[in-house]
């Protein structure tokens, strides 16, 4: 076992409880430490109240705020854009080419009906006439007199046997309904 | 003129755009019994056909006849057998014509269609006995002048009819 080192010894006064008693013989509250603590109470208190109150009224006038503007403002913004031409503002201060540039056209496009458009495209331009006209124009044109040469022909034979037979509904095949030429100049 | 939405309207999808290529004043008579005139023309043109292709028959059988005159004696073909060569090429050539489509190219030519009575196709049979009756009794088709529905002795034996219609051939199997 090593020597235990030595220390400096300073003298610890031990004293008993009838000694302690003496020493705290004037001790419990004094005046100036019940007056802290009750200022300070009440400090706390009025902070605490403050700020409650604060907090209330901040929360309370906001919601007054609130219901205020939504009645004031809708009827006053309807009141003021129901003065302004809002279309001509829009087109006036609007680059609608750059925000047009901007949307995408794929999802626009997709809800494009393609096929019905190009069938009515090809019914509305009348393109078996164009065809008509264009490619087997004249082959066809003289296969049409021919027939309705033929037809013109079967009319006067025909009407005639019927006027012969003394026949009251004579056979007549009726090619003059439509006016092909007028639709077909129309239609160019 | 009609609108894009008032086509849409009626537009039955899948259906496609109905195009009609018959010229206006024509659509009217579509399906209606033809007259005389139109089935004779349509007639003369067929049987000038078959003509035009039995003096073929017959040139390529006198070429043949004398490049091999050397080595055989072939028959000529003339006459009475040339006009039964005709008569069968006729008879086969408007039943093949009737039976896929009711059009000869004579038919084609004004527009005709033969048919059953009610539209139905003359099927093979039919268009055989009629082309036949055709061949041998032509005249059949002068009734065509007098009937009141246009029908040749033909048609009314065999209840068949022929009427307009211009749409262009869509042969059918046999």
């Amino acid at each position: 076992m090593t020597q235990p080192p030595e220390f400096e010894t300073t003298n610890i006064e031990i004293l008993s409880p009838a000694e302690l008693n003496e020493t705290d013989q004037d001790s419990g509250y004094s005046l100036f430490d019940v007056t802290g603590s009750v200022v300070s109470g009440a400090f706390g208190l009025m902070r605490f109240t403050t700020e409650t109150a604060v907090h209330l009224a901040i929360e309370t006038s906001r919601a007054a705020i609130n219901a205020s503007l939504d009645a004031v403002v809708p009827p006053t913004v309807n009141a003021i854009i129901s003065r302004v031409d809002l279309t001509e503002l829009v087109v006036k201060n609007v680059d609608i080419d750059a925000l047009v540039a901007r949307a995408s056209i794929d999802p626009i496009l997709d809800r494009i009906p393609m096929t019905e458009i190009a069938d009515y495209v090809i019914e509305e331009i009348d393109l078996p006439v164009l065809v008509r006209q264009s490619t087997g124009g004249v082959a066809d044109d003289l296969l049409s007199l021919v027939r309705f040469q033929a037809i013109e022909t079967d009319n006067f034979v025909s009407g005639l046997v019927d006027r012969v037979m003394l026949r009251r509904k004579r056979r007549h095949r009726d090619i003059n309904g439509g006016d092909d030429d007028a639709r077909e100049t129309d239609s160019l | 003129m009609t609108s894009f939405s008032q086509f849409r309207r009626n537009y039955v999808a899948g259906e496609g755009v109905h195009f009609v290529s018959i010229p206006e004043r024509a659509r009217g008579i579509q399906g209606e019994g033809s007259g005389f005139t139109s089935r004779f023309i349509s007639v003369l043109f067929d049987m000038g056909l078959v003509a035009v292709g039995i003096i073929g028959v017959y040139w390529l059988w006198q070429g043949l006849r004398y490049v091999l005159s050397f080595l055989y004696d072939v028959p000529n073909i003339e006459g009475v057998p040339l006009l039964f060569l005709g008569y069968l090429l006729m008879w086969l050539y408007w039943a093949w014509a009737w039976a896929i489509g009711g059009k000869s190219l004579g038919n084609q030519l004004m527009g005709l269609r033969v048919q059953r009575i009610g539209g139905e196709p003359l099927g093979v049979r039919k268009a055989a006995v009629r082309s036949l009756f055709s061949v041998f009794f032509p005249i059949g088709l002068g009734w065509v002048l007098i009937s009141k529905k246009n029908r040749s002795v033909q048609d009314i034996v065999l209840r068949t009819e022929v009427v307009f219609d211009w749409k262009p051939l869509i042969p059918r199997e046999l």
